[in-house]
């Protein structure tokens, strides 16, 4: 008995020992409602004491010199952060580049998506793809690389046609089926050229054909040489030969008149 | 020591907001063609691809889809606009030193007079009827509120 007695106690000492916070709260009572837009004036005690517990800030512009305290300067844009997507999305952007041997620039006009669908359909199973990309992405992708160049192009919005064969005839076939896309420029195995050029390269043979070509222009030149070393010995070696078909012939005709008889 | 702030004070939303209030009023009804000639090596040319943009959405298209819209591609030549009107003018914009702003308010300024005043008349209508509208929608709207049991 005592000992719940005791207990008892112990809480209600505990109950009176409990730290008592002070606060305060407004009851609105017999009062109007306030008004937020024209408040009431304070009473003079509260306003003073409101006036000498005002916080008193530094000043943000004391320290700073005067081109930054000028309001008239326009604010500098500050350096952008690049999250890890993006900079997967430039990988990728450089991967399709780094493996076409065919590239084509274009100007992007304002489309729906299913024309950029048939685009898409078109192209499936010739080996091309559509590239498209911010600048941000461009430019992360392709700076320091050696289609840095193709940089310079991107203005506004652009999108490239990563081709893996070198089949330029093909590419313009298609482009002039794409209406809402202007033809730039193209980069023909690493090289950026007009699209004027790109026209020009269209109307080339096969490059194997090409390449026999320039072989026999190469060795033309050995050939004459060779001919005109040798030019002598064959024109001796020919009179030779034909010496020997006379002598032949005169000795034939000499026997056959000895059998005939006649001298 | 601190100066206080000199400078203007301005309430403009900005460049891309007055692009986008000239491209509302922007019609093609009295144009036949729009020819856009550029080099795209040449380093001023985002006005015109801009334009080239601007000017290939739906809504533009829309006012006027029988005017022929062409780019020609030349090398070595500056960026310009060519505007043929239906009453035979012919506007030629070079947009080198030019802004895209700029381009479009010219354009809407010689274009728009030229539009028929039916189509005018027919915008006025239009905004009273959607203004007429809206108020009888929220009357409906707050009429219907649901009250508790």
């Amino acid at each position: 008995m005592s000992v719940i007695e005791s207990t008892t106690r112990l809480i209600n000492l505990q109950r009176l020992l409990k730290p008592w916070i002070p606060t305060t709260t407004a009851i609105r009572w017999r009062t109007r409602k306030p008004n937020i837009q024209r408040p009431i004036p304070d009473h003079y005690v509260k306003a003073r004491f409101k006036a000498a517990l005002e916080p008193i800030y530094p000043d943000p512009l004391m320290d700073k010199p005067w081109f930054e305290k000028c309001g008239n300067i326009l604010q500098t844009k500050e350096k952008e952060e690049t999250s890890k997507y993006e900079e997967l999305l430039a990988k990728e952007f450089y991967k399709k580049f780094a493996e076409s041997q065919l590239i084509a620039v274009f100007h992007e006009n304002s489309s729906k998506a299913y024309e950029l669908l048939k685009i898409k359909q078109m192209i499936h199973g010739h080996n091309m793809k559509m590239v498209f990309g911010s600048r941000k992405i461009a430019t992360l992708a392709l700076v320091g690389t050696e289609f840095e160049p193709v940089l310079r192009l991107h203005e506004g919005k652009t999108a490239y046609l990563c081709s893996k064969d070198l089949h330029v005839p093909k590419l313009l076939k298609f482009v002039k089926k794409m209406n809402h896309l202007v033809l730039l420029a193209g980069v023909v195995q690493g090289r950026l050229i007009t699209k004027s050029q790109l026209q020009w390269v269209a109307t080339l043979p096969d490059i194997n054909m090409l390449r026999a070509e320039l072989c026999s222009i190469l060795s033309s030149h050995t050939i004459q040489l060779s001919q005109s070393l040798t030019y002598q010995q064959q024109q001796l070696t020919q009179s030779l030969e034909q010496l020997v078909k006379k002598d032949s012939e005169t000795s034939t005709d000499g026997s056959e008149t000895s059998a005939d008889g006649t001298s | 020591m601190s100066i206080p702030f000199s400078g203007g004070f301005t309430r403009s939303a900005g460049i891309y907001s007055a692009i986008g209030k000239q491209l509302k009023s922007v019609n093609l009804k009295p144009v036949k063609q729009v020819v856009f000639k550029f080099d795209p090596f040449r380093p001023n040319v985002k006005t015109i691809r801009d334009c080239m943009f601007l000017l290939s959405s739906a809504k533009v298209v829309n006012t006027n889809p029988r005017c022929i819209v062409k780019t020609e591609i030349a090398d070595n030549c500056e960026p310009t606009i060519s505007v043929t009107l239906d009453i035979g003018k012919n506007l030629l914009f070079k947009t080198e030193n030019l802004n895209t702003l700029e381009v479009l308010q010219q354009f809407n300024k010689i274009v728009v007079p030229l539009l028929p005043k039916e189509e005018e008349v027919g915008k006025i209508a239009g905004k009273i009827a959607a203004g007429a509208a809206g108020k009888a929608g929220g009357k409906a709207g707050g009429k219907s509120k649901p009250t508790r049991k």
